[in-house]
Order: C-alpha cells, then structure tokens, then sequence
C-alpha cells in the first residue's frame, strides 16, 4: 500500500554497470623495438565471476612519429589465451601518418569487449590486472606502433603534455 | 490506485544502463566503393537488437570500434551511423531510404589514417553516436554503420584486416561495438 501511495514502480530494472576504474598515464615514453611489449597496465578488482559479469575496456594512447604500420596491438586482462589470432588483437587498433616528424601524430584506441565467447580465465572475480601492448604475428622483433607515447613539448613546442586514459567498466549480463 | 491515477508506468527504468547489446566481427572483408545510401550498411549491415522500453522512457548510444586498412579515397564521404534507416542524407530519395530527413544519420562516426590505398596503412573508425533525439519504441529495431557519398568511394579497403592476407605482422582483427539501452 505504501509503494503505491508513495508512486514507487512495481517493477524497477537494475542499471547493468557494476563498477568502473579509471587509470591515466601522463608520462612521455620512448617506445622501444620489440616483439613483445606492454606499454601500459594496470590493476582493479572484479566484483563477479564470468558467468556473472563482463568488461569494457575502453582507452586511448596518443603517439608520435610513425614506425611500424602494425605490429599486432593487444588490449587484455591477466589470463587472455595468448596465440596468434586471438580476442586480445580484436577492438583495439591504431592509426596515423605515414611520417616520422615530432608532428605526425596517432591514436591507438581501445574497444575491447570482454565476455563468455573469450577465455572464462580472463573474467574470474578477484584482484586482476590488465595491459595493452604489442605481439607482432610473425615474432618480428624490431617493431613498435609509434616512436614515443604520451608526446609533450619536447617532441614540438606547442604540444602541451598528452596523456593516456583508460576505464575498465564491468558490466552484468 | 495512486500509481494508475496519475499515469505512473507499472515499470520504470531505475536510471542508468538498462540493456547492453554487444556486436563483434572478426571477419576480413573486401569493402567495395560505393555511392550514395548504397554505401550506409557496408560496415555493420542490418544487425537488429530488440529495445526493451518505450522512447519516453529510454534511449540508445551507440559506441565501437573498427579496424581498417587502406584509406581508399579521400577523409570526407558522409559516414553515417543510423538505425532503422532514418536520415541518409546526400540521397534521401533513394528507395531504400525513402522520405527520411536528411542529415540525421550523419555523425557519431568517424575515422583516421594515412590517405593512401596502401594495404600496409591502418585506418580507426570510432563510433560514439547518441540516439537521444530519435523516438525509437520497444521492439526490434537495426542499426547500419557505411557511409552515404555522392560518388563511387569507400573509406577504406579492408574491414577486420590479419596476417594472412594483409601484412603478416597482423593478428586476426576484430570490429566490437556495443548498443546501450539507457534510461531517460
């Protein structure tokens, strides 16, 4: 009686998102060549087993000075099947010029969806961590997407210092 | 009583994110030139979701992500981002967008890369494309992601580009987009 004199729906739906974590990096990296490298990472805590939840991870890295034209970009949580080809190379890409000045600049953008059609491994509860990197297919390893990330006004004067940002956001099914 | 008396709905959205659709496509494709609306489903084509609630009460955003190779014309070629075909653009009269105002599919989407048909140069189409302003009801509805040009163009060779075709330092690549339902 009170619900409905206080106009309370019977029905309410619960909002989806469960919890989001919010990381940023300003610091300016010379990137090195390599077959296998994480340029940037960090840690959160899943609420919800993989049956329970998915994640979200979505991010960019600004760049500076072209290198390799792909190199295999990567975007995981800690337990991601690891071989060629897999979900961790899918919703994260990067994009530029096709110059090498401290002005040709790039954006590596992250859209990963994690969920039950990737590894159960890498959505288990509990205190997790994540990367994105590089893994060229072909084991090359003298690669890199950009020279430097996160460019400031060492790489040209009117840059001011940029940054990299990442959420992870998990989500119920 | 109260609650029928002043037109109060029987459910309510609590606010926030009442669905979530997820959409993933990790199939290499050769994207073909296209001109006018001919072009709007080249990328995403016909994916139907259901909403789950009326347009008063929610709305959709759309947000992805998609990779490429080979910026085959130049930047700017209308890409459009709409659903249930409303508002093509340059070609509104086309038969498959009929009478739909023109403009509203435009925007939301857009990409970036080198501007050469290289199949070694990547382009980044990022889509975050609101639906607030569109009534769209509970029920099934399709969302269309391509672009709606005035001449025979493409934005892009390659959708979803891997180490067997394209550059073997390539992993297999994958498009992910997802529709959130959220609550007005």
């Amino acid at each position: 009686m009170a619900r409905k004199v206080l106009y309370v729906p019977e029905v309410t739906v619960q909002d989806k998102l469960v919890n989001v974590t919010r990381f940023r990096n300003d610091t300016r990296v010379n990137l090195p060549n390599s077959g296998n490298y994480t340029m940037f990472s960090g840690s959160f805590t899943k609420l919800y087993d993989a049956n329970t939840s998915w994640i979200l991870m979505e991010g960019m890295i600004p760049g500076g000075k072209n290198y390799s034209d792909q190199c295999g970009v990567f975007a995981m949580l800690d337990g991601a099947n690891t071989n060629n080809d897999t979900p961790r190379h899918h919703g994260v890409y990067y994009s530029g010029t096709n110059a090498g000045q401290p002005w040709d600049r790039f954006i590596l953008y992250v859209h990963r969806i994690i969920d039950n059609t990737d590894s159960a491994q890498e959505l288990n509860a509990g205190s997790r961590t994540w990367s994105v990197g590089w893994y060229p297919r072909n084991g090359s390893t003298g690669q890199r997407p950009f020279e430097n990330m996160n460019p400031n006004s060492t790489d040209d004067a009117r840059n001011q210092q940029c940054g990299s940002i990442m959420a992870i956001y998990e989500y119920l099914y | 009583m109260a609650r029928q008396l002043f037109n109060f709905p029987e459910t309510s959205a609590s606010g926030g994110i009442i669905n979530i659709i997820r959409y993933k496509d990790s199939t290499r494709r050769t994207i073909s030139p296209q001109s006018g609306a001919a072009g709007r489903s080249a990328l995403l084509n016909n994916f139907t979701f259901s909403k789950q609630q009326g347009a008063e009460a929610s709305y959709i955003l759309v947000t992805g992500l998609i990779p490429g190779l080979g910026m085959d014309n130049y930047p700017h070629i209308g890409m459009c981002c709409t659903i249930d075909q409303i508002g093509y653009g340059q070609t509104a009269t086309d038969s498959r967008a009929p009478d739909h105002p023109q403009g509203m599919a435009g925007g939301g989407i857009y990409y970036g890369g080198v501007n050469t048909g290289s199949n070694n140069e990547g382009t980044t189409f990022i889509i975050h494309k609101s639906f607030q302003t569109f009534n769209l009801d509970a029920g099934n509805h399709r969302l269309d992601i391509g672009w709606n040009a005035n001449s025979n163009v493409r934005p892009l060779t390659y959708q979803n580009p891997n180490g067997t075709s394209d550059n073997d330092r390539h992993h297999q690549c994958g498009t992910h987009i997802l529709i959130y339902e959220i609550a007005r």
